[in-house]
């Protein structure tokens, strides 16, 4: 897991590098929204250099894209589950059944969210060959990435 | 690009109980140093603040073991469902675990200190004092908000 994190902080070092090396050049800075943009359109580019079957090509942006909508969904999940589990740090009050019961709803949805992104994963699996899926491990969309370690990272109480 | 992101997304899941009660643990004994005025008080709390350390990073270490394997499979294109969800048990039992050894070292200290020295030491979620809200780039276009509440509490410098 550690190995994992290594790796994915050393990607995100290199897309913070290359934001730090953007914000010095003359190009003007993007909005949020037009960053995600650009790093969609720069993973499709990828994609499809990699599947060049438009058809297979158009299933798996699909797949892509809800797997970005489940990762917005996890996102609101998460932002709330540690909110609560704060307010019930600082509570003095807080029993016992307050934290089970709080562990209890993050379980059951923490099945359901993995059900849904192993299924995508399936899915993505099924419709590319094995050297195309290794190729497209090494294609990367920036925002997930980011996104991702933004939650791995922020703690309960910085929310 | 999925294993990647599907590691990291599963690292999320998979250890969302005991990080809620690990994060900033440092900054909990630092508190603990500054507010609680009881010498034999203070040590008690920081020994059980030490306690939880030591019970988190032993439970990192066997985490990362469980998240190798799984990560082994990760890589497998057409690896099934229901293998990923065995490889996923020993981690969803360790963080269990681990979240019970937490959950007593936590109602532990609420036996040593006090109803005011707990507010101070875990102030817990507040607005931010200037409303500023930071978007995320993957939530961009839903405008999830992360900076729901104020940066923590520092401890006094030492003087």
């Amino acid at each position: 897991m550690f190995k994992t994190f290594l790796c994915f902080a050393a990607r995100l070092g290199m897309v913070s590098a290359v934001t730090i090396a953007g914000g010095c050049s003359s190009k003007p800075t993007l909005s949020p929204e037009q960053q995600a943009q650009a790093d969609l359109a720069e993973y499709e580019a990828e994609l499809r250099k990699v599947i060049t079957d438009p058809v297979r090509a158009d299933k798996l942006m699909a797949l892509t894209n809800e797997f970005q909508k489940l990762l917005q969904d996890t996102v609101t999940h998460v932002t709330s589950y540690r909110a609560k589990a704060a307010a019930l740090n600082s509570n003095y009050e807080a029993t016992r059944v307050e934290y089970e019961s709080l562990f209890s709803q993050q379980d059951a949805a923490r099945e359901i969210f993995v059900q849904k992104a192993v299924a995508l994963r399936e899915q993505m699996a099924a419709l590319t060959t094995d050297a195309e899926w290794a190729q497209l491990n090494r294609a990367r969309l920036r925002t997930l990435d980011a996104d991702l370690q933004e939650l791995l990272s922020a703690s309960p109480s910085d929310i | 690009m999925l294993i990647g992101l599907l590691t990291a997304y599963l690292l999320l899941h998979y250890g969302s109980h005991s990080s809620g009660l690990t994060n900033q643990l440092d900054h909990t004994a630092a508190l603990i140093k500054q507010d609680v005025a009881d010498e034999a008080r203070r040590k008690q709390a920081l020994a059980i603040v030490s306690n939880m350390k030591t019970i988190a990073t032993a439970s990192a270490k066997q985490r990362e073991k469980s998240f190798d394997a799984l990560n082994k499979l990760l890589a497998k294109r057409e690896v099934p469902a229901s293998d990923l969800k065995l490889a996923a048990q020993p981690l969803i039992a360790e963080d269990r675990a681990t979240t019970e050894k937490l959950l007593d070292l936590h109602f532990q200290l609420k036996t040593v200190l006090t109803a005011s020295e707990w507010a101070l030491v875990f102030p817990g979620p507040a607005k931010s004092p200037d409303g500023a809200k930071k978007t995320s780039r993957l939530n961009a276009t839903v405008d999830v908000r992360f900076g729901l509440s104020a940066p923590r509490r520092a401890p006094r410098a030492a003087s």
